[in-house]
């Protein structure tokens, strides 16, 4: 459970710091972002002419999409469900933007709602099927998988279709000459994420996750909740494939498919556990970077593009697999779970303490 | 525990009691009441009557066809899928998923196509040198997901990419060789009376397969697994064993998918094992196998693989276009899903 009750009365920046890392600390967020900076440093020495404007803007063009999917997994997966849709959720979105988008400006700005609201049906309908009627999410969203690669198939038979320039500058160019406009739309998705994460829903999230049926006895209303994850993630699922339709400035209903596994191993990298309740949605878009920047890396070193998917597997076993043995290693005062003194955090592991 | 499998639980807790510890077995008529009268029973009805339903369907749909030739495509086809099934259907059955298989397949057919280069004496190394690695992925797979405490999802997609990065190294990009002479006469070839050979191994493997679940004392374990983890390590089951055994063997059935797919294409290629991910999960879930785990039956997995191809060899059959197959499928997986759990309110 993240959620943590500071006392706020001692203001030392110091303190302030320790309590920033304890509630990224609790989320098991800390490992993925202390991961990135070390990524980001060797990201830094390995490739010093790509350390500049152009180079970030690059990198998070190319992870931006997959971050934002895995995003909308995270909160999925933090509220205890599974998605295996987001590949065609993908090619939904993708394939009826390029096929509905025209040159003129009145086009191309109402196919944003568009390209959201596409999303948000391919979560909706899951979470239908899910609280309604109450199947299972690994096999729902297998079903509905299924379905909306046939509808991505149905609307474009084979990759075509184009996207004018416009469009894809204002997802892949630079605000004002220099604020990439990824980076724009991915704070705009954190700040939302750390309001929304604060709010009654937001909590009822993580209590749903970690345990429907006390979560339920503590009064959240699971149904609702699981239907405003579902819902979200496939928002989120619909501004990823916005912005992979901006990067591939073409459709094709078959795209989603291999982005699945990069997602799913994005979110995982990210600290969220499958199976609920802990974790962070900024994980996801973390792991996300993380794994572009290691292919970016590898690339520069010369290592053959054949063995990136051998890297990325492999290090998302050994973070997987250290974040699950790290409960046997004692952490620093400062990092760890349990101090003494100004800070008490309750309801690290109950959900009786959220609510 | 969730209130509905506690009955199960106890039906197989005796089972196992008098099977594993006594060594005694129900008398005939107990075997054949429970059969009859249970629900995995019902299930198994249910699926093969949707699949007659199709397949007369289609045969009505296409009026050219006849039913032996129409039976032989269905079943021929729907092998690998079943095959796959199984590792998959033992691993749901102990509350795990297996999301690696399509690599495994994959590394499979290039590995033995690239060992054998189309002899049938290299074959002979190639083959056991396949289904060793199958199985060795899976105890990867197992180890990673009992000893690191990884999450089976997060564990079985990490091999799974690893080892799509693996299939790149190992081919260069382009996989060599061919399928050797006697495995593609083998998938190929009929036998006596005409009936294809790939429905005799379909046949034998079914049969093997049911023997294995239902008649030994591991498959029975299985279920118990599946049901409630803890209780079974209170009946002094070996519950590590068996976790790491059904990967072990999935990684072998999905070696051995693998295998025949390159018999029955004549060659290996790069994307050879990526549709079974989705097909044998989904044939796993439509032969009303529980997603949690400890209750279903291989037979109708087997059901259920034979349903996905019929769906689309009636579609084939038909002026809808391909797409319509994929969401076909996904309308009878909630149908079957709904139907099941149907049943079990009553």
């Amino acid at each position: 459970m993240s959620i943590v009750t500071v006392d706020y009365s001692e203001r030392r920046p110091s303190r302030l710091l320790g309590i920033f890392f304890q509630r990224l600390s609790l989320t098991g967020t800390i490992g993925p972002v202390i991961v990135l900076a070390l990524i980001a440093l060797v990201y830094v020495i390995a490739r010093p002419h790509s350390a500049n404007l152009d180079g970030f803007n690059t990198l998070l063009n190319a992870a931006a999409a997959v971050g934002l999917a895995a995003a909308g997994v995270s909160i999925i997966a933090i509220a205890g469900g599974f998605d295996f849709s987001v590949g065609s959720a993908l090619a939904v979105v993708n394939v009826v933007v390029a096929t509905q988008i025209s040159a003129s400006m009145s086009s191309q700005i109402i196919m944003i709602p568009v390209g959201l609201l596409v999303g948000a049906t391919v979560g909706f309908v899951n979470g239908l099927l899910v609280t309604r009627l109450r199947i299972p999410s690994i096999v729902a969203t297998l079903a509905t998988s299924f379905f909306w690669g046939g509808i991505a198939l149905l609307v474009l038979s084979q990759p075509g279709g184009s996207v004018p320039p416009e469009f894809v500058s204002w997802f892949t160019g630079n605000l004002g000459g220099f604020i990439p406009g990824a980076l724009v739309l991915l704070l705009l998705v954190i700040g939302f994420w750390v309001v929304f994460k604060r709010t009654r829903s937001g909590r009822a999230l993580y209590a749903v996750g970690g345990d429907p049926s006390s979560a339920r006895a503590n009064g959240v209303n699971v149904k609702r909740t699981l239907m405003l994850a579902y819902t979200l993630g496939g928002l989120l699922y619909g501004l990823s494939g916005l912005f992979l339709t901006a990067t591939t400035a073409s459709g094709d209903p078959n795209l989603g498919g291999p982005l699945l596994l990069s997602i799913f191993a994005a979110v995982a990298i990210g600290g969220v556990r499958f199976g609920g309740g802990r974790g962070d949605m900024v994980g996801g878009i973390i792991g996300a970077l993380i794994l572009y920047m290691i292919s970016d890396i590898l690339f520069s070193l010369g290592v053959n593009s054949f063995y990136t998917n051998i890297f990325n597997g492999a290090f998302l076993l050994v973070a997987v697999g250290a974040s699950s043995l790290s409960g046997f290693i004692r952490l620093p005062r400062w990092l760890g779970k349990r101090t003494r003194g100004g800070l008490s955090i309750r309801g690290s592991n109950s959900v009786g303490g959220v609510l | 525990v969730k209130p509905n499998s506690v009955q199960e639980n106890s039906l197989y807790a005796n089972d196992i009691r008098s099977s594993v510890l006594d060594g005694e077995y129900y008398s005939m008529r107990m075997r054949a009441r429970r059969l009859f009268a249970g629900r995995s029973f019902r299930t198994l009805v249910a699926v093969y009557g949707v699949l007659v339903i199709l397949l007369v369907s289609s045969l009505l749909l296409s009026q050219s066809a006849d039913p032996w030739t129409l039976v032989k495509t269905v079943v021929g086809l729907a092998t690998f899928t079943a095959i796959v099934a199984f590792g998959q259907y033992l691993v749901v059955l102990t509350g795990g998923l297996d999301l690696s298989i399509p690599s495994v397949m994959t590394l499979a057919g290039v590995m033995l196509t690239g060992i054998s280069l189309g002899s049938n004496e290299l074959a002979a190394i190639a083959i056991p040198i396949v289904l060793t690695i199958g199985g060795l992925v899976g105890l990867v797979n197992g180890l990673g997901i009992r000893f690191l405490r990884i999450a089976p999802v997060v564990m079985t997609l990490g091999v799974n990419v690893i080892l799509s990065g693996v299939v790149l190294v190992y081919t260069g990009g382009t996989p060599s060789g061919v399928s050797p002479p006697f495995l593609t006469q083998l998938v190929q070839g009929n036998s006596v009376g005409g009936i294809p050979n790939i429905i005799l191994i379909l046949f034998v493997f079914v049969t093997v397969a049911v023997l294995f679940v239902s008649r030994t004392s591991f498959g029975r374990q299985l279920f118990a697994v599946g049901g409630n983890r803890r209780v079974a390590y209170l009946s002094g089951i070996h519950v590590t064993r068996v976790s790491l055994l059904v990967y072990v063997l999935s990684g072998i059935t999905a070696a051995m998918g693998g295998i025949f797919l390159v018999g029955y294409s004549g060659q290996s290629y790069l994307t050879l094992g990526d549709p079974y991910l989705l097909l044998s999960l989904a044939a796993v879930v439509l032969g009303g196998v529980s997603i949690s785990g400890g209750r279903g039956l291989y037979a109708g997995v087997v059901g259920g693989a034979l349903i996905l191809i019929a769906i689309s060899t009636l579609l084939a059959g038909t002026a809808l276009p391909q797409s319509a197959r994929q969401i076909v499928y996904a309308l009878v997986i909630i149908v079957a899903v709904l139907g099941a759990r149907q049943k079990v309110e009553d």
